[in-house]
This record gives C-alpha cells, sequence and structure tokens, in this order.
C-alpha cells in the first residue's frame, strides 16, 4: 500500500492509500470518496503531464509519498 | 458578448439555460475551436444543417477534456433556445439519427417532465445503432433506445447533469401520464398464449443471451402482467405449434406418393441420362433434410 498526496492549491489536500498496481482511475474513485466531488470530474496532472485514467501508478512510477496536482473537469 | 444566452429567452429550472452544462465544461466549450469555427451566429435553421453533418455523440473525451461537437450544439441550442416546435421536428425526424439524439437531449434537459416522457419514449422502438465518443477517445457502439433509455434513468450522461425528472409512477398517479403501452406487449400476449413450460425451459438457456441484448426492456412494472423478461422472437424456441408443423413437412418429404405422382414421372422420362443420378438424389434428399431440421432446432435453441 502506498499513500499519495494530493493537492488542489485552493484547500483541498488529501492523502489516499492505493496499491501500485491499482489504475489512476481507481485512484481517481478513492479520491472522490474522500474529497466529495465526482470521479469522473478530477484530474490529475503533474504539470502539464495529464494521467490517464487506463494506466497504473506503476507504470507512471508514482511512489509512495508523491504530490500530485488535482484539478477538476 | 459573444457568448451571451439571447435575450427573450426564459429561464430555464431557474437559471440560465447555459448554465445547464457545468462551469468548466461550458469554458472548455467556449475554447474549442468547433465553437469557435462552425457555432458562429448560428440560427435555429442553421443549426439543423450542423446537426445533419454530425457523426457520433459524445461528450468530453481525451485528457485535454475536448467537448465533442454534438456537445457543443447541445450549448450552442441552449444559447438560442429554439423554439418548442423545432426541438420537436428534431425529435420525430426519421432520417437523421444524430439530429434525433440531439433533439431528444435537448429536450432532456429543457422541457418538463410530462413533455420528456411524452416525446422520448417512442423512441425507445427506435433501435438503430450510433457511435458514442467515450472519455478515452474510443469509439463505442449505442443504440438509440439504450441512449434513450441512459437519458431517462441516470443522472450525468454525455457529462451534463441532468435536470430531476419526475418518476414515472408519480405522474401517472396524477392522471398526467397514461401508463406506459410498449410495443412488446403484443409480443409477450403471443407469448402467454402457447404453452408455458416448454417456454420457461427455453428460457433459462436463452437468459445469459439477453441479459447482454438490453433493446427490449420495458420502462416500469406492470404488476398484473407475469414476471417474465420479453425474449425477443429470433430467441425464442419453436412452439409446439411450430414443432408439430415441421413433422408434418418431414412427412410429406418422405412420402412415398411423392415419388409416385405423374409429375416425377414425366421428369423422368425426359432426364434420362440423369436416371441413376435421381435415384441416389432422392435418399441424399431424405438425409440432407433430416440434417437440415436437426439444424433449425439448434439455430432456435442457440438464438
Amino acid at each position: 500500500m502506498i499513500e499519495v498526496i494530493c493537492n488542489d492549491r485552493l484547500g483541498k489536500k488529501v492523502r489516499v492509500k492505493c496499491n501500485p498496481d491499482d489504475t489512476i482511475g481507481d485512484l481517481k474513485k478513492l479520491i472522490a470518496a474522500q474529497t466529495g466531488t465526482k470521479s469522473e470530474k478530477i484530474v490529475l496532472k503533474k504539470w502539464y503531464n495529464i494521467f490517464k485514467d487506463n494506466i497504473t501508478l506503476a507504470d507512471y512510477e508514482i511512489h509512495d509519498g508523491m504530490n500530485i496536482e488535482l484539478y477538476y473537469q | 458578448m459573444a457568448n451571451r444566452t439571447v435575450k427573450e429567452a426564459p429561464t430555464i429550472k431557474g437559471t440560465n439555460p447555459q448554465y445547464l452544462i457545468e462551469k468548466i465544461i461550458r469554458s472548455r466549450i467556449y475554447d474549442c475551436r468547433y465553437w469557435k469555427e462552425d457555432c458562429f451566429a448560428l440560427t435555429a435553421e442553421l443549426i439543423v444543417d450542423k446537426a445533419v453533418e454530425l457523426k457520433h455523440i459524445g461528450g468530453v473525451s481525451g485528457g485535454n477534456i475536448r467537448p465533442s461537437p454534438f456537445l457543443c450544439l447541445i450549448l450552442k441550442m441552449l444559447q438560442i433556445v429554439p423554439e418548442k416546435d423545432i426541438v420537436v421536428e428534431f425529435i420525430k425526424n426519421e432520417e437523421f439519427k444524430y439530429v434525433r439524439a440531439l433533439g431528444a437531449f435537448y429536450m432532456r434537459l429543457v422541457g418538463t417532465s410530462v413533455e420528456i416522457y411524452k416525446y422520448l419514449e417512442p423512441l425507445y422502438n427506435d433501435y438503430r445503432k450510433m457511435k458514442r465518443l467515450n472519455r478515452e477517445e474510443k469509439f463505442e457502439l449505442l443504440h438509440m433506445d439504450e441512449f434513450i433509455d441512459e437519458l431517462l434513468r441516470e443522472e450525468r450522461v454525455l457529462d451534463v447533469q441532468l435536470p430531476r425528472l419526475q418518476k414515472r409512477t408519480v405522474l401517472e398517479e396524477n392522471n398526467q401520464l397514461e401508463p406506459r403501452q410498449s410495443v412488446l406487449d403484443e409480443d409477450i400476449d403471443d407469448d402467454n398464449e402457447l404453452s408455458d413450460e416448454a417456454e420457461e425451459e427455453d428460457e433459462k438457456k436463452v437468459k445469459p443471451k439477453e441479459k447482454t441484448s438490453e433493446k427490449s426492456k420495458k420502462n416500469w412494472k406492470d404488476y398484473d402482467k407475469p414476471e417474465r423478461s420479453p425474449s425477443p422472437r429470433y430467441a425464442r424456441s419453436s412452439s409446439p405449434r411450430e414443432k408439430s408443423s415441421k413433422k408434418r413437412r418431414r412427412s410429406r418429404s418422405r412420402s412415398k406418393s411423392r415419388s409416385r405422382s405423374p409429375t416425377r414421372e414425366n421428369k423422368k422420362k425426359h432426364s434420362s441420362r440423369h436416371e441413376h443420378r435421381d435415384k441416389k438424389d432422392r435418399d441424399r434428399d431424405r438425409d440432407r433434410d433430416r440434417g437440415r431440421e436437426k439444424e433449425k432446432d439448434i439455430y432456435n435453441y442457440q438464438g
């Protein structure tokens, strides 16, 4: 289980526990469960790289303790 | 200035009609190329031309949240607020299915509950296929009646939050709507006339396939009729009536009287070259037909 920190710089900062083999889509659902927004509305980015829903965290090399930017669509 | 709603527009659901689409997606639509190029200064007539050119339905897609032309046209319609007659024309037209989908979606956003049920339920009978562009920028197949079903059931379709729709039962209790008449009602009545047991057994075999095809789905539960999902005709097993007719056919082909008929003898006179062939063919025909009968049954069972 790794812990990923998602910050939208507007007041929402959540720490989400997930597995490295979870996809980004699963991570979005976990974030949605914690923040209350819908998972379809969440966009995860790192600078301008948008993370796609069907690729796992391990493939994106997202490790424990990494910060991910939270945006909305 | 450029993206304001028409002045005379009535407020819909209490707000500016354009606000039915959420702020972020609305901003994405205003910034996208299709909106700037094609949706500039569109009127109701010109929208028809644009709608006819639509090739797929879709919400936003891709990493950069690109809105589809369908969504842009919906926002344009919300901006100009066309007359209800025009929207009903869009829905009623048979030829262009994407125009129909556009009209249906707009009606769902803007219409009252009674209107929505009144205009969208006939579209349940339309089973044409459509393309939908999903979030991952892949096309998927969708049937028109599945789309209408989503509009009437789901809360969020094509990335637009749909306004609240009154439950059909509530409207029926208030006598604002008639109970739903499904086109499949007649099929179910035919079903009930024939023997129940044989069909129930076969339906159990066919059920896993039926669950995948949501085409023949009733909107509401009719407590008077027995609980049974209407199976499409091709998937039903042959009724006893049909089975008996097949038996009759088979016996006719096998009967000796056929070979003794005068027409057959006449044929024999003419084709003496193929005499030996005919004799063999009779047996072959019988065997061939027997195999064919079995194949038909298999097809009926497998649907």
